[in-house]
């Protein structure tokens, strides 16, 4: 496929218009500058947005984000809609890591005073804080409390664990989606999830300690408690191997009664399975892709939890007058069912985002009454040696994107490649030469997650600010990180 | 004969496996995912020089070859994950298309794996024969 297939209806929106040769039933669109698009152009991600439109009953558009990337079934940075009453649900348009997502917490301390803790704080995090493979939660939770975080998610954590329940309003569906068919969860999803509540996975995942840098919108820094100059925490992670279990599990299932239907749409791709959401099969994917949402939001609340009392432990104060808050916490692997207008008229409608972040305006009831003047927070993580941004949703959002933004840098190199790229770099040290310390078990997992394996964080931001789904509010440099 | 190779996509990781025969595809899909998990997976490390090898019954009855590969495949990850063992081989008893019995032959797991794997995928996966040969192409989220 070629860049002149593509309008260029602004510098950061690209539509393919949908044809029958592809066997597209709604346009393509894709949020990027031009050369994004050629760099997605080179791989098969946007055959992908193209599969995607191929899918029956799909609403409006098939989606991209500026930090699209190959992945398998959707592309990552992918967003469809999907009817709620006569639609389809896909397991490949959430992905295996059911609401992996990101929490960003504020504090009132000033970079200046963690310096000399920031070696203290980075160990101790990779030391206390499970990571990895097989590393298991060092809250281990016996059988009813595990059920219990299936169906009450963040709820249960600081019900019985740690934490405020306060804290659950800032959380995307307030941490927890309706979830109350447990016989449907397999026995091995709960074996491989039952000791990693409260542990951060490998891979991309990381915790991360930030200087507040920026401030670009005064007044939604203020509403979301960021101040120029304080400490940020970021929290990355997902439902562990619950979700993938999770995922496994009904991608076999609804495999076994639909996979002669994609041959009939001449779809290629078996990622691609669904089922329709009125089905036995999709209401049981739909409540056990409930459940590994709530296990993630107990997930990242336990570990926030744990950040907190390290931090407690150093600064030997209390997490109140450390001025510790939840700034948001959101799934950009989920599907939702959520109200939007469709050609003038309001729909129910199951928003499927993979890669993805939710971007709600001001004024939707969805989001916390204290940030309902200026827009829910968009947080937009960038490589482990690059800046984060915090946005806020937008109006527009709502109308062109089903109220959907970029979930981060997008990586650029395959993991191969970056080893290779990285074999004669010193990748610690290069980071420490810019002030920033990092703490992992894996020399190899550093190395493909070198800064160089991703997009500029600067470019996505430009392009999602630009296309109008989101706007920039605060930008947040790593000081210390610890990956998973 | 058996051969097996790792690959990377943009965000995953994939191996390329080939071998005569359901038997051989299989055996390459097994010792493929240990170089994944170890990129200093040895050959020489074949069951039969180890000691300490537990035999697990696998069995499963599915609708394609894919079918198998994916769901043998994630045995073996969630060997790992949850009861630290690895596959290190597959003595195979019966083989078809669409089914497979077997015995898992797991060793205790003492290193570090160099990844985690979440799941198989069944991303453009089509295995293909030419003259008895099995070629496949598996790509796994991490």
């Amino acid at each position: 496929m070629e860049l002149n297939e593509f309008s260029k209806v602004s510098p950061h929106r690209w539509l393919l218009e949908k044809s029958k040769n592809r066997g597209m039933n709604v346009d393509a669109e894709i949020f990027a500058t031009e050369e994004i698009l050629k760099t997605a152009l080179e791989d098969e991600s946007i055959q992908q947005v193209i599969n995607v439109s191929a899918l029956p009953g799909i609403v409006s558009r098939s989606f991209a984000m500026p930090d699209i990337h190959y992945g398998y079934g959707f592309c990552i940075g992918a967003a469809a809609a999907f009817p709620a009453d006569s639609g389809i649900v896909l397991p490949g348009g959430v992905g295996y890591d059911i609401n992996c997502g990101v929490r960003l917490i504020s504090t009132n301390i000033n970079a200046g005073d963690t310096e000399k803790y920031r070696e203290s704080l980075g160990s101790s995090i990779l030391r206390d804080i499970p990571t990895g493979l097989t590393d298991k939660s060092n809250h281990q939770l016996n059988q009813k409390e595990f059920a219990r975080v299936l169906k009450n998610g963040a709820e249960e954590i600081v019900t019985n664990f740690a934490g405020n329940k306060d804290d659950l309003r800032f959380i995307e569906s307030g941490g927890k989606l309706e979830f109350d068919e447990p016989e449907i969860i397999s026995d091995r999803a709960i074996e491989r999830g039952k000791t990693q509540v409260g542990s951060l996975g490998g891979g991309n995942h990381f915790i991360e300690i930030q200087v507040i840098d920026e401030i670009y919108d005064q007044e939604a820094a203020n509403a979301f408690g960021l101040k120029k100059g304080n400490i940020s925490v970021m929290i990355h992670s997902g439902s562990r191997g619950f979700g993938h279990q999770v995922a496994t599990d009904f991608i076999e299932r609804i495999r076994k009664k639909n996979l002669e239907r994609l041959a009939k749409l001449n779809i290629k791709d078996p990622q691609l399975i669904f089922a329709e959401i009125n089905s036995k099969e999709g209401k049981h994917y739909l409540q056990a892709l409930n459940a590994a949402s709530n296990f993630a939001w107990a997930n990242r609340h336990l570990l926030m939890q744990d950040v907190i009392s390290i931090f407690e432990h150093y600064f030997k104060s209390s997490a109140a007058k450390l001025g510790f808050r939840l700034v948001y916490d959101q799934a950009h692997n989920i599907a939702k069912f959520e109200q939007h207008m469709v050609e003038g008229k309001k729909e129910l409608l199951l928003v499927h985002r993979k890669g993805a972040t939710r971007a709600f305006p001001p004024g939707h009831m969805e989001i916390p009454a204290e940030y309902r003047r200026v827009g829910q927070p968009v947080l937009i993580p960038g490589s482990m040696g690059t800046a984060s941004y915090v946005l806020k949703g937008t109006q527009k959002a709502m109308e062109v994107s089903f109220g959907t933004s970029a979930h981060g840098a997008g990586r650029r190199l395959s993991r191969h490649k970056a080893i290779k790229f990285a074999l004669n770099i010193n990748v610690r040290d290069q980071l420490k030469e810019k002030n920033i310390l990092v703490f992992t078990h894996s020399k190899k997992g550093l190395k493909e997650e070198i800064p160089e394996a991703y997009k500029e964080i600067d470019d996505v931001i430009e392009v999602t600010e630009g296309a109008g789904i989101s706007e920039k509010v605060a930008r947040m440099i790593p000081l210390v990180v610890v990956k998973g | 004969m058996e051969t097996y190779d790792t690959f990377s996509t943009t965000a995953d990781v994939g191996i390329r496996i080939h071998g005569y025969g359901y038997t051989g595809l299989f055996q390459s899909a097994i010792k493929g995912l240990n170089l994944l998990y170890f990129n200093d997976w040895d050959d020489e490390w074949t069951p039969t020089a180890l000691t300490s090898i537990l035999r697990l019954p696998f069995e499963f009855h599915g609708d394609s070859c894919e079918n198998v590969l994916v769901n043998l495949l994630s045995e073996a990850v969630y060997l790992l994950q949850t009861e630290n063992k690895i596959t290190a081989g597959i003595d195979i008893k019966e083989v078809g298309e669409t089914h497979i019995k077997a015995d898992l032959l797991t060793i205790p797991c003492t290193m570090e794996p160099e990844l985690e794997i979440k799941s198989v995928t069944y991303h453009n996966l089509e295995v293909h024969d030419k003259n008895g040969v099995k070629y496949a192409e598996i790509i796994f989220d991490v």
